[in-house]
């Protein structure tokens, strides 16, 4: 569905992306490892309009994107959410899930104000299905609440739910879970199989290996600027090329726990 | 929250930019020594009651030189008539307000002049793109208008209700072609400011210089408001002219004059158009021997006029409009005494009249059909040892 | 004194035009428009030389929004180029030049001089009544403005404006096109600025380039952040407040016997004492903006 052919991006003399390739299929959930500055983020911005490659190529669904403007990426169904998911402070949730919603009538600066009716008609609905899915996301109560004034974690939530208004067909997030506590990375998982479940096909940057193993069907690894391995996260911890690269760091406990061991390994983090 | 900060700290730094800007304005209100010289008028006691009229001046912005000026004049006639039979038996009173260079605030200064004052003669301003909304607006309310300052041929299209005590057409302009050409001078070069007055000058001056067989060979409209005006005055340094015609007020007027002195121009070959307003704050060394033209205020009332200014003031012409705003209040006071009446409609017909053959510190007035004056006196003048002196004829090439 | 304050109200809002023209830049949007001022003179010069070549004054208007309309869009476009102070800078620029421009082609705009003898509207009424008639027409247009301006930043359109003012990268990853928005934004405010350009010159029968100086942009700019930023109905209050503070404050030196000269240093001494005081004190403004409130009928 999404594949990425030899993409190569510089910054001054740094190679950030030095020919990475990869491939996801409709219907999966994909994660994406690395240790900092491997180009996690730089790649997810590739993929979605954000930065143009200086080499290789991205396809969706058989056509090239890798040219395209970030907000054509989006209305071709591929969407993306960002580590910093920063919210707007003059703008309320319910506000913010409607932007993210398709509404032709109401994007046209002419039809606003000559077909006022026409556009309120359009936004009932969106609204009716953005409070259902602020219910989903447990944000109803606070959908008249400034955007920007929530908790990191709740911002990061907003952003899933005013993604998927647009129903897209694959979702890239880039950290979901960075800075959400514990209990809620249960449920987001949960969500995430969901809208899998509904049609999403989802690429994950992530740290929290747990999680990764939880949800992921099949794991990329990149360290510097190239892709140095593709499994499934139970053979991650074996992978010497991926211990190597994350320097001796922990292994994921969904796996096997060294015999003898008796605190569970610490998970990754940044 | 990036925008707002970036548009916090844009618009911050902005208005601490207009603060100093209203502050500079306000502070250099100081700089006139009118407080230190002023001889307190006499006012005669017989006067009961008084009348008032308006006057819009550039009191702030960037003509206040010549705004502070053209209200010296003002003050002088008053204290004249006053000193005298006053209007129609009582105190004159001219009431001032600021049109700070603006055309909208010009309007709005009229406005309150008519509505609020109601004065039935209103003077101003300055520069023609005050001057004209101005006077179409008091033509419109049928109050007598008199123009004392500025030079656009449009003036003379208002109307009836609008005179013009001040020659149009840049009659100065074309006297200073005249007499160069018959000194001697055929290739001139010209600097001015790039504003009404300069660009009407320039026009003028090229049109008459033509005209007599002479021509222009480099001309210079500078922006205002400048600390530097070295690269205007290379290019004329480099032209070859055989004299420079400038005009200039203000600051930078002696600016010019410095820096062309620097730059080893001969004051000899420079002439002055307005050269008391040219000179007044200039290096006496810079400017000595420059030749210019200046408003006539020799004669009967001009010498009396010129040391009533320096008594009350204590300094010579700080620019040469002053002269024109005394002449307009005392023509609207012998008008309205002539009209024995405050109706705008009566004053202006006198008005009118008076304006027919009036003496007045500027020289002889008549105005033509459309009321605007049609003869302007001017002297040759030099500068001697700082002085404006006057001169009969205008000194040659060779000399 | 009714006279007076007739011709204030009028000019007041004409300035609320402008006011709305600019919040819908700067406020809806975030463009930090510093050359506001440059529409406001296309759409005077487009009525000034138009009816000065004897064209009939609804062609010159038209002229001048057409014209506003297409500066705008060019403007915005560099938006995608250009980062906020910078773009502001830019608008700065721009305006400098279009006055350069109107004061050094006289063959054009009659340079310094200006165009004079502008036909004004109502000319067949006596004065009070034609100073009712403008101020009908005046704030039938602010009506209108006021109205265009609800309804863009109403629905989506607006969204998609404010997302840009405040997160442009998510409004992005939601499918907007940005530049697209602010191209938008500026070819629908512009014009507005320019009508109320074509209104003034027909108002003072009269355009030339000392009116298309930088210090009407940041008098506008003042009305807009003492009445509220973001908010339309704030920054006409603001252009009220801040005209009438403009126009009344000449009357300080007949109450307090101040020297003339000084007195005009004075006001525009209170109005930057009001900018910076807001800037501080109250950065919303009188009517600051308001989270939107979307319920079950809207």
């Amino acid at each position: 569905m999404l594949a990425a052919e030899g993409v190569r991006k510089h910054f001054g003399g740094l190679a950030a992306l030095d020919g990475v390739s990869l491939e996801i299929r409709e219907g999966e959930i994909v994660a994406l490892v690395g240790p900092n500055g491997s180009g996690k983020s730089t790649l997810l911005n590739v993929l979605s309009g954000f930065l143009e490659p200086d080499g290789g190529s991205v396809t969706y669904e058989g056509r090239p994107i890798h040219r395209l403007e970030p907000w054509d990426v989006s209305q071709l169904g591929l969407r993306r959410t960002f580590q910093l998911a920063a919210q707007p402070t003059r703008m309320s949730l319910l506000e913010v899930m409607l932007a993210g919603a398709r509404l032709p009538e109401g994007s046209s600066a002419w039809r606003s104000v000559f077909r006022a009716r026409r556009v309120r008609a359009e936004q009932r609905a969106a609204v009716e299905r953005a409070r259902g899915l602020l219910e989903e996301l447990s944000l109803l109560p606070l959908e008249h609440h400034a955007a920007g004034m929530l908790s990191g974690g709740q911002q990061k939530l907003l952003s899933l739910g005013a993604a998927l208004m647009g129903d897209p067909r694959m979702l890239l997030l880039d950290e979901p879970t960075a800075g959400v506590n514990p209990t809620l990375r249960r449920t987001l998982a949960e969500r995430l199989r969901t809208i899998r479940a509904r049609g999403t096909t989802l690429l994950i940057v992530e740290h929290d290996m747990n999680f990764v193993a939880e949800l992921c069907d099949r794991v990329y690894v990149l360290d510097k600027g190239r892709v140095i391995a593709e499994c499934a996260p139970s053979e991650l911890a074996e992978d010497e090329r991926v211990v190597e690269a994350y320097l001796g760091s922990v292994r994921p406990t969904a796996a096997r726990r060294a015999p003898g061991a008796t605190a569970p390994p610490p998970e990754v983090r940044t | 929250m990036p925008f707002r900060h970036a548009a916090r700290r844009a618009v911050a730094t902005a208005a601490v930019a207009a603060l100093t800007v209203g502050l500079a304005a306000c502070g250099s209100g100081d700089d006139s020594k009118s407080s230190a010289a002023q001889a307190t008028p006499k006012v005669n006691p017989e006067l009961k009651g008084q009348v008032t009229i308006g006057a819009v001046l550039p009191l702030t912005g960037a003509s206040a030189t010549i705004g502070k000026d053209q209200q010296r004049g003002i003050e002088l006639a008053v204290d004249k008539i006053n000193s005298g039979g006053g209007v129609l038996g009582k105190k004159l009173v001219v009431k001032v307000e600021d049109s700070e260079g603006q055309a909208a605030s010009a309007v709005n200064a009229a406005r309150k002049l008519v509505s609020v004052d109601k004065t039935p003669v209103v003077i101003g301003e300055y520069s023609s793109g005050n001057t004209i909304p101005i006077g179409q607006y008091l033509q419109q309310r049928k109050v007598v208008h008199i123009n004392a300052g500025s030079s656009s041929p449009d003036i003379a299209k208002i109307g009836d209700f609008s005179f013009s005590v001040i020659g149009l057409d840049n009659i100065a302009g074309k006297f200073t072609a005249e007499k160069l050409v018959q000194a001697g001078y055929h290739k001139v070069a010209f600097l001015a400011p790039n504003n009404a007055y300069g660009t009407g000058l320039l026009k003028a001056t090229r049109a008459a210089l033509q005209q007599s067989g002479g021509q222009i060979v480099q001309s210079l409209l500078y922006t205002e408001g400048q600390s530097d005006y070295r690269q205007e005055l290379q290019r004329l340094k480099s032209a070859n002219a055989d004299i420079v015609i400038y005009s200039a007020y203000g600051k930078e007027a002696a600016t010019i004059n410095k820096e062309a002195y620097q730059l080893g121009m001969d004051p000899r070959k420079f002439f002055g158009i307005y050269l008391t307003m040219c000179t007044t704050d200039s290096d006496p060394r810079a400017v000595d021997g420059q030749q210019g033209m200046d408003v006539n205020y020799i004669g009967p009332n001009g010498s009396a006029y010129k040391s009533a200014y320096e008594a009350k003031y204590g300094e010579g012409f700080r620019t040469s409009f002053s002269g024109y705003t005394y002449d307009a209040v005392t023509m609207a006071a012998k008008a309205i005494n002539q009209a024995g009446s405050v109706d705008p409609a009566k004053i202006r017909d006198a008005l009118a009249t008076v304006g027919k053959r009036y003496e007045g510190v500027t020289g002889a007035i008549s105005f033509d059909a459309h009321n605007q004056r049609s003869e302007q006196p001017y002297l040759i003048a030099t500068m001697k040892d700082g002085k404006v002196s006057e001169e009969g004829e205008v000194r040659g090439p060779e000399a | 004194m009714l006279d007076f304050l007739l011709g204030v109200a009028v000019v007041a809002a004409i300035y609320g035009i402008l006011a709305i023209s600019l919040n819908l830049q700067a406020g809806a949007t975030g463009l930090l428009n510093f050359g506001l001022v440059g529409f406001f003179g296309i759409g005077a010069y487009a009525t000034g030389i138009s009816t000065m070549h004897g064209a009939p004054w609804p062609l010159g208007m038209a002229i001048g929004l057409v014209l506003a309309a297409a500066a705008g869009a060019a403007v915005g476009r560099l938006g995608r180029t250009l980062a906020a102070e910078y773009w502001a800078i830019a608008t700065l620029a721009l305006a400098e030049l279009l006055r350069l421009v109107a004061l050094n082609t006289d063959s054009l705009t009659r340079g310094p001089q200006g165009i004079s003898a502008v036909p004004g509207f109502f000319s067949g009424l006596g004065p009070q009544s034609r100073d009712l008639a403008w101020l009908g027409l005046a704030a039938l247009v602010l009506a209108l403005c006021w109205w265009v301006s609800q309804r863009v930043t109403g629905a989506q359109f607006g969204r998609v404006l404010r997302l840009v003012r405040e997160q442009p990268d998510l409004a992005a990853s939601l499918g907007h096109d940005v530049v697209g928005a602010k191209v938008r934004v500026m070819a629908i405010s512009a014009p507005m600025a320019a009508l109320a350009g074509s209104l003034y010159t027909h108002y003072i029968s009269f355009i030339g380039p000392g009116q298309l100086e930088p210090f009407a942009t940041f008098l506008v700019w003042t009305m807009v952040v003492v009445g509220g930023l973001g908010n339309a109905f704030g920054v006409i209050a603001g252009a009220a407040i801040v005209q009438l503070l403009f126009d009344v404050t000449r009357f300080i030196d007949d109450v307090f016997d101040i020297p003339s000269e000084n007195a005009g240093g004075l006001r525009i001494l209170v109005v930057g004492a009001a900018l910076l005081g807001f800037l501080y004190f109250r950065s919303g403004g009188l009517v600051p903006e308001r989270l939107r409130r979307i319920d079950a009928r809207s």
